[in-house]
């Protein structure tokens, strides 16, 4: 069942119960006020009629003679609600002897009745043929008994139509609630339903559900928790599809980069096996496949490395002086620096980082690798220390603008094919750059194309 | 009589050399050394002629100047323009393109089948499935030799015929096939399997038998006992 349909009922029959107990309790005082009231008046009725009857009779005479009268004095009361009787002593037993009967009821039961009394009058109520009546005595002189009958039926009348107007009271308020509870429940609802819907939509993959929150109550705080938590849900979701799709292109690109050399060393290896070749192009095909092998070799110890410090493996940071790896940097790059006959110029005054010293110069000779590659033969290179920096300049061909956020992700090249040529896979600056974040060490690039670039490696 | 065998001989060895044909053209625009050179170094071998270009720039301006290529196998990731682009320029020229390359995503495939390109092969591939696809589109685009010229052999595929030293050699069509292979793909080595899908275009195995025994009717008919050579593990290959 829905929670409106079960509300709306619930709420109803609480309305419906309330009412009837307020109806029991105003039915019951009601009831008692009227009795009382009724009651009272029969009472004084009765008792007048009782003085009345009492005096005419005192002003009489004999026995025979009490009868008579009592008989002419009811008849001219025109009243047939009066009756008289007279006790009757015969051998030791009381008999009631009517004098005056035109009531429907029978001396005998009258007689019988349970009589109470009360004030001056005794009373004794009487139901008889659906109406209801009480019975009023006074014994007078000489066994004289009056009896008196009041209808108080009009007391059940009254009630009867007061029931049936609180039971009427009661169904209109019952359907009252019925219908204002709907009403209001829909209202109130109609958020919990949109709540519904966009949840629905969400679990099918729309994200960028919102509410437009215009209350200031729960369902408004509700609205506004569940628009946080879409948004929380669509960040991380897009981030996760991110890195999911950067994973996916490093995927790809890396087999792209296997695919290359593969494809010559298979080729080459088909050739010699199948093709009869001069001696001189066995050589050829041979050193082309040592060649790409150790290509591939290369591609494999930078992605274990890469791989190594993405893992969260503890590097060791030790206070070491710049000169240690610009020595070994400058050592490691000597030969193509000689063979492009550039220069490079050092400058450093004793700094001392905290640094893994084999993995910093793993990012030197990376910066002076594109730093070589990017001059001219006969270019400059400069290695600077400085302040909490490390910089690499040079003077080349610089990087274009779009192209200088991009450089740093794994096998992004700006020119293919010279660095395919020289075996670069496009890992060295997305090496760098690994390395560079684990040591907490920011790496700016600053570059103007045509002029050279500088590489700023930033210490903390 | 002798004489006029000799001066027979001299002249048609001299016709021989007259219709020595024209070898197939084939440029290569490939960006890696490595493949382009083991590229033109099979389709040396296999009698065809090779041009590199490193560079897809470079390719395209030199195609202004010379433009007589019987078949292009474009790199499509080439530096200075892609191959996609390139393949434009091929069809100014009318030259039929083959893609190499190592994008193996089915976008890209149809963006070169549909751009225009004949074929489209992915990077590693087998040397023989190169030439024989390269073979296939160069008998499409009609540009195919029909005669083929091998140690003192004139394979004609119009005439299905073949001359040894000018006179015809009565071979069975299966026998011809067989050679037109061989000779086509001289100096490589062809597995049994390849030949009898080449050849038979069968595919079944444990039936290399047949192939053996039509290449020793080659070698009897033919002579080429020391030519057809069995390479042992691999099947035969055709030496000149």
């Amino acid at each position: 069942m829905k929670i409106r349909t079960r509300i709306t009922f619930i709420s109803c029959a609480a309305v419906i119960a309330a009412s009837l107990l307020t109806d029991a309790v105003i039915w019951m005082l009601t009831k008692r006020s009227f009795w009382n009231e009724a009651f009272v008046k029969a009472y004084q009725n009765s008792y007048l009629i009782a003085d009345d009857f009492s005096k005419a009779l005192d002003s009489g005479g004999n026995v025979e003679d009490e009868e008579v009268f009592l008989n002419y004095y009811f008849k001219t009361q025109w009243d047939d609600y009066n009756i008289a009787v007279r006790q009757v002593y015969t051998e030791g037993e009381t008999q009631p002897k009517e004098i005056y009967n035109h009531t429907v009821f029978e001396v005998k039961e009258l007689v019988e009745l349970d009589y109470k009394p009360y004030d001056l009058l005794d009373y004794a109520y009487v139901r008889y043929e659906g109406k209801h009546y009480l019975v009023f005595k006074k014994e007078l002189k000489d066994q004289i008994c009056f009896y008196r009958f009041e209808d108080i039926s009009y007391v059940w009348d009254k009630m009867e139509w007061l029931t049936v107007c609180m039971l009427m009271i009661t169904l209109v308020v019952a359907a009252a609630t019925l219908i204002v509870m709907a009403v209001i429940l829909k209202r109130v609802l109609r958020p919990l339903q949109e709540l519904n819907d966009t949840t629905k939509h969400m679990a099918a993959g729309q994200y960028d559900q919102r509410f437009q929150v215009k209350r200031q109550d729960e369902i408004g705080e509700l609205q506004e928790s569940f628009n946080r938590m879409a948004e929380s849900v669509e960040t991380r979701t897009k981030s996760l599809e991110e890195s999911e799709a950067k994973k996916t292109l490093f995927m790809g690109n890396l087999t792209h980069e296997l695919k290359t050399p593969m494809t010559a060393i298979s080729g080459y290896a088909q050739t010699l096996l199948s093709v009869k070749l001069s001696e001189e192009q066995q050589e050829e095909a041979l050193s082309y496949i040592y060649e790409e092998c150790t290509r591939l070799e290369r591609l494999s110890k930078k992605m274990m490395k890469l791989l190594e410090l993405d893992r969260d493996s503890e590097l060791e940071f030790s206070d070491t002086p710049v000169k240690v790896i610009f020595d070994a940097a400058a050592k490691s790059c000597g030969r193509t620096l000689r063979e492009r006959q550039m220069k490079l110029e050092i400058t450093e005054h004793g700094e001392r980082f905290p640094m893994d010293a084999d993995l910093m110069t793993d990012v030197v000779i990376n910066l002076l690798d594109n730093a070589i590659w990017a001059s001219g033969k006969g270019g400059r290179i400069l290695l600077k220390a400085y302040g909490a920096c490390i910089e690499v300049q040079d003077f080349g061909r610089g990087i274009p603008k779009d192209e200088q956020d991009k450089i740093l992700e794994p096998f992004y090249m700006i020119d293919k094919s010279r660095s395919r040529r020289k075996g670069g896979a496009g890992l060295g600056l997305a090496l760098t750059a690994t390395i560079a974040k684990r040591h907490n060490v920011t790496l700016a690039i600053e570059s103007e194309e045509g002029k050279g670039t500088r590489m700023i490696l930033q210490f903390v | 009589m002798l004489l006029s065998c000799a001066i027979l001989k001299v002249i048609i060895y001299a016709d021989y050399e007259g219709i020595e044909m024209v070898r197939n053209r084939i440029l290569i625009v490939e960006d890696e050394t490595a493949i382009a050179k083991m590229i033109a170094m099979n389709l040396g071998v296999a009698n065809y002629e090779t041009q590199i270009y490193f560079d897809g720039k470079e390719a395209a301006s030199a195609l202004e100047e010379d433009h007589a290529y019987d078949l292009a196998l474009l790199d499509v990731m080439l530096p200075g323009m892609d191959g996609f682009e390139l393949l434009d320029v091929m069809k100014r020229y009318d030259i039929p393109v083959i893609f190499l390359t190592a994008k193996d995503d089915l976008a890209s495939k149809i963006q070169g089948l549909k751009g225009g390109a004949e074929d489209y092969i992915v990077k590693p591939f087998e040397v023989l499935e190169l030439l024989v696809r390269i073979e296939k589109v160069l008998k499409r685009s009609n540009r195919l030799n029909h005669v083929i010229k091998v140690l003192n052999m004139e394979i004609n595929f119009e005439e299905h015929t073949v001359r040894q030293d000018g006179v015809e050699v009565p071979l069975k069509p299966m026998e011809f096939e067989l050679l037109a292979v061989l000779a086509k793909n001289k100096n490589i080595a062809i597995s049994r399997e390849n030949l009898l899908r080449m050849v038979w275009g069968i595919d079944y195995v444990g039936e290399t038998r047949t192939v053996d025994v039509h290449i020793g009717q080659l070698r009897k008919k033919l002579g080429l006992t020391k030519h057809i050579k069995t390479i042992s593990k691999l099947g035969y290959r055709l030496e000149e």
